[in-house]
């Protein structure tokens, strides 16, 4: 054994955590080594040194005050969470309720589908007649949109672009109603399908309003407005506006994926797989959503949403997993907070 | 400080988890000198120690129900100071006084005695100033290890480390006070 070798575990050695056969030929070793021997001694008179420093108590009254500050009245997340806590775990019971509830939104919409018409209707595709048109603009006399008095905005995006095409609407809400007859022109056919324009209004917001399906990248999520496009655009011509409508869509849902997070940070963590496991269940548990996570040399990049109500505890819990720097704090915290993990060791 | 028992530990951790005020109660008292002394040795300062010592406690009351009971609640408490320290440490502003004044004003308090005074607070003063200088992560294992009595595995568990890596940061630590400290010696 080199004089390297023996030195190296002298920790293990002081702390009697030596296994026999490194034992034995750390003392034959030190038999033959006068250096080493010299080397240990002031080892352990270093750690005895260290050891030698007697213990810090806390001040007298600090049991008190942490009491008293336990006894404070909480903010209004943590009993919030303690109640979603109750309701969502354990995992087990978690999973299958999501799922149930999933089915269950899907199962009102499929019924809603199939007992109206108008929807049916709607929804049918029809190749576009004509590429390029202007959008039909709403006649002066048009009332309100009927999209604008009913709908509940829980969605600013998609609710501009409802808006904007109902604005484009130039059936009145009075005249489509007392249309009964058989649809006989493009016209009539669209305005047949405005008939009941609540009820769709109603349907359509109920489809966009409704609980989400599992967490889907954005671009995934891109296709189902289409229907709900469609389903609000009425009028001539309105296979082009549909279109435009739906490709600015993509546009917007494309521009909110590459804009950069509204947090960043690091986290310097000692094992990076665990940490990641770890910050994966954080999301979960905080009901965010895993956007994306990328892996180089350096450590992974991991980029989720968590909603504004979460994200204090989110950070609070983050910071327990490892040093959390942040790189580029919160201007604004959005309802839908985006942030950027740079996990590293 | 006496070592509850296992059972002990779980009666006491059952009672957090039905949200009972006196288990919290008895939680603070049976360990804030542990978490304390943490976050002492490693801020250097009694306000700032104290403050980080208090959210660890109320860390831990908030996230009980997480913590799973198989590792005692000592180890989980150092977990969590351990956590805070570090991330304080990190911040900016701190970065500016890496070591508080209040521990070298306490050490040349306690170490007062009046044979040999001088020498044995001086010896005091350099030993402090060794450990305060030591990287962070370093001054970790040391404090966890030689001034609060915790085997490898519970450090290695406490801050999420192998215990290979434990035992190999322990080591270095104690080779570099070694140096600091071979004036003393």
């Amino acid at each position: 054994m080199t004089c390297h070798d023996a030195r190296e575990r002298f920790s293990e050695l002081v702390d009697e955590r030596l296994a026999a056969p490194d034992r034995a030929a750390v003392d034959a070793h030190l038999v033959e080594c006068a250096a080493c021997r010299a080397e240990l001694d002031a080892f352990r008179a270093t750690v005895a040194l260290v050891r030698s420093v007697g213990p810090s108590r806390a001040p007298a009254t600090f049991a008190e005050r942490v009491i008293a500050a336990a006894r404070q009245p909480q903010p209004m997340r943590a009993p919030r969470r303690r109640l979603i806590d109750r309701l969502l775990f354990p995992l087990p019971v978690k999973l299958p309720l999501q799922a149930a509830a999933v089915m269950l939104v899907g199962v009102g919409v499929a019924y809603l589908f199939q007992h109206t018409p108008e929807l049916q209707q709607a929804t049918r595709i029809e190749p576009p007649t004509v590429a390029e048109q202007p959008a039909v603009p709403a006649t002066p006399s048009a009332p309100a949109p009927v999209g604008e008095r009913l709908a509940p905005e829980p969605r600013a995006a998609d609710t501009r672009e409802r808006d904007q095409l109902a604005a484009r609407t130039d059936v009145p809400e009075q005249k489509a109603k007392s249309e009964a007859e058989a649809p006989t022109s493009s016209v009539d056919a669209h305005r047949k399908e405005t008939a009941s324009p609540r009820e769709a209004d109603a349907a359509a917001k109920k489809d966009a309003g409704a609980a989400p399906p599992p967490p889907m990248p954005a671009a995934v999520q891109a296709p189902r407005p289409q229907i709900e496009l469609r389903q609000q655009a009425p009028g001539v011509g309105s296979s082009a506006p549909r279109v435009q409508a739906t490709g600015e869509l993509m546009r917007r849902s494309i521009a909110k994926t590459a804009a950069p997070p509204d947090v960043s940070g690091t986290l310097t963590v000692s094992s990076r797989a665990t940490a990641e496991a770890a910050l994966r269940e954080l999301i979960a548990r905080h009901r965010g959503r895993l956007l994306d996570s990328t892996v180089d040399t350096g450590g992974t990049t991991i980029e989720l949403l968590i909603t504004r109500a979460a994200f204090t505890a989110f950070v609070a819990d983050l910071e327990t997993l490892g040093r959390w720097r942040v790189d580029r704090p919160a201007t604004s915290v959005p309802d839908e907070v985006r942030i950027t993990v740079r996990v590293s060791e | 400080m006496r070592e509850p028992s296992r059972d002990d530990e779980r009666a006491l951790l059952a009672r957090l988890r039905r949200g009972e005020p006196e288990a919290f109660e008895a939680l603070v008292i049976e360990h804030q000198h542990r978490v304390f002394g943490v976050a002492f040795r490693m801020l250097g300062s009694r306000a700032e120690a104290e403050d980080v010592a208090q959210e660890a406690f109320l860390r831990a009351y908030r996230s009980v129900a997480e913590f799973r009971g198989d590792a005692k609640l000592s180890t989980w408490l150092y977990a969590i100071t351990s956590r805070l320290c570090l991330n304080r440490l990190d911040s900016a502003e701190r970065r500016r006084t890496r070591h508080g004044d209040d521990l070298l004003e306490s050490v040349a308090d306690e170490r007062l005695d009046p044979t040999g005074a001088l020498e044995q607070r001086q010896r005091a003063v350099a030993l402090h100033l060794a450990i305060a200088e030591l990287s962070d992560e370093r001054r970790l294992v040391v404090v966890l290890a030689d001034l609060e009595g915790l085997a490898y595995e519970e450090i290695a568990e406490a801050l999420g480390l192998p215990v290979g890596t434990v035992r190999s940061r322990l080591h270095r630590a104690r080779m570099e006070l070694r140096e600091r400290l071979e004036k003393l010696l």
